[in-house]
């Protein structure tokens, strides 16, 4: 299983396609530090312009954590489109190129094939979200220095700089969870067609229908709302609030967890069925 | 006859119980003139409703005339009238200060003065002072600023000498109604109307005209 899960790995390194996720958060995340460096902490400033009229500020509320709360909030609803790039291509490039064959006829059942693209996809979401730990935070921590963690939950909070840094472990934590989940669902898509744009575009639309629709404040939505994977993706964020709601944040992770599993086992059932004719 | 020395008696009274507010205040000043500097480790703990702070420790050094330095290890929020408490900041500038009644407040007697600034360029437009006469020191302190913001200071001490306070409470509170639901966006503006609780902070390790360094408020 690790020599498949290993020639998978090379299938998704050796693609250029692989990189453009790692390039765009390569090219995004200095454009958005290199603008905040040069506004230096106006950003604060703006934030807590009604403050200033009563109390003094000591210290840096504009620091490494800030940027890297900003980076992720922003980032975060579009980093999946870079996760289906890969996943859309995870069976369908075998087709396209006409590999199929050549790959099912080795000694190794259709499930562990399916196992170690699965696992192999994995690996490059969890490379995907540690570039972008190391972008956003620790390069924002090396420019900008480390303080209190400045965030808004309807009211201003300020967490102690000691108080931090487990719930950015925790939310990226979620973040892969949630991504694995984005690329399950692109991997199913994959197995169903032969040609790597279906799947990508496929799951984009889902993603952006199901973000709408897990996003409008309209009453009825409100019944359905939970049932959709997007609801839930969006649970980093709880580990920014001043009572972090652990039973909700682990009743999201079991529901990620669910559609993973789901989809997966209907990828396998789907691919273990399906009749190779490239 | 009657009439006139029955007046005049009343009148007397009345003028007899008027008390000269400047005086009152050139009291409390002369007792702070005393401190030529002081150095003091102060507490402060947050209670408000729309922000969260982390309690936070910070040291903060004064020097005459007006040379203040607050050293913090984190980030610290400090209502603008802890950092250098002095009567000489609330009463510089023109201002005019009326005497208004005497009254018990935590069963001490005090006088109650209002000062206006005669400026209308001041951020504050009145402030009523609670002052214990005997002691001169001032118990409490009510603000209103142009934005109809009320700050009640309340002041406790655990020395006379030098009439610096051990404890400050410092109660805020918007008159303005904030009908506008609060987003990032509106955050600045609604703070101001929105900014209702209290900051207590508590004052210990005075250390009292030992001599500051004129170093210390470099990089200020």
């Amino acid at each position: 299983m690790i020599t498949l899960i290993y020639i998978e790995l090379l299938k998704i390194y050796k693609k250029w396609r692989t990189y453009i996720g790692f390039i765009a958060i390569g090219i995004l995340i200095p454009i958005i530090q290199l603008a905040l460096y040069s506004t230096k902490d106006q950003y604060i400033r703006v934030l807590t312009r009604g403050l200033q009229d009563s109390f003094i500020f000591i210290g840096n509320l504009f620091n490494g954590y800030l940027i890297a709360y900003l980076i992720l909030s922003s980032l975060f609803i579009h980093i999946p489109f870079l996760i289906v790039l890969v996943g859309g291509d995870a069976f369908a490039s075998e087709a396209t190129a006409g590999t199929y064959r050549m790959l099912l006829i080795r000694p190794v059942s259709r499930l562990e094939v399916i196992i170690s693209k699965y696992i192999a996809g994995i690996i490059y979401v969890v490379s995907l979200i540690v570039w972008l730990v190391l972008l956003s935070l620790i390069v924002s921590i090396l420019l900008f220095g480390t303080g209190n963690l400045i965030s808004f939950r309807g009211k201003l909070i300020i967490f102690d700089s000691n108080n931090v840094l487990w719930r950015f472990f925790y939310a990226y934590s979620f973040a892969i969870l949630s991504m694995i989940t984005v690329y399950s669902l692109s991997f199913l898509f994959s197995s169903l067609v032969e040609n790597a744009i279906g799947p990508i575009v496929a799951t984009m639309a889902v993603i952006i229908i199901l973000f709408v629709l897990s996003t409008l404040p309209i009453e009825f939505f409100d019944k359905i709302q939970p049932y959709f994977f997007t609801t839930h993706m969006s649970q980093w964020d709880n580990f920014f609030n001043e009572t972090v709601d652990f039973k909700e944040i682990i009743n999201s992770a079991f529901v990620l967890v669910g559609y993973s599993i789901g989809f997966l086992i209907l990828t396998s059932v789907i691919f273990i069925r399906k009749d190779i004719l490239s | 006859m009657a009439a006139i020395i029955s007046i005049l008696i009343f009148l007397h009274c009345t003028f007899a119980q008027q008390k000269d507010a400047l005086k009152i205040l050139n009291d409390i000043k002369h007792k702070y003139d005393l401190i030529k500097d002081y150095e003091v480790e102060a507490e402060i703990k947050f209670d408000f409703s729309s922000i969260k702070v982390p309690d936070t420790k910070i040291k903060i050094y004064y020097k005459k005339p007006n040379k203040t330095k607050i050293q913090s290890d984190n980030f610290a929020m400090i209502p603008k009238q802890a950092v250098s408490f002095s009567p000489i900041d609330l009463f510089k500038g023109d201002f005019s200060a009326v005497f208004i009644r005497s009254e018990l407040l935590d069963s001490k007697s005090v006088d109650v003065i209002k000062v206006i600034p005669n400026s209308d360029t001041t951020d504050i437009i009145l402030s009523t002072l609670w002052i214990d006469s005997s002691e001169k020191l001032i118990r409490k302190i009510e603000t209103v600023n142009k934005h109809s913001m009320t700050v009640r200071i309340d002041l406790s001490y655990n020395e006379n000498k030098y009439g610096l306070p051990s404890k400050v409470i410092f109660s805020f509170g918007s008159e303005e109604k904030n009908g506008n639901q609060t987003t990032q966006k509106n955050l600045g503006a609604n703070f101001r109307r929105s900014l209702n609780g209290t900051v207590t902070i508590i004052y210990s390790n005075y250390k009292i005209n030992k001599g500051i360094p004129d170093k210390i408020f470099i990089n200020n």
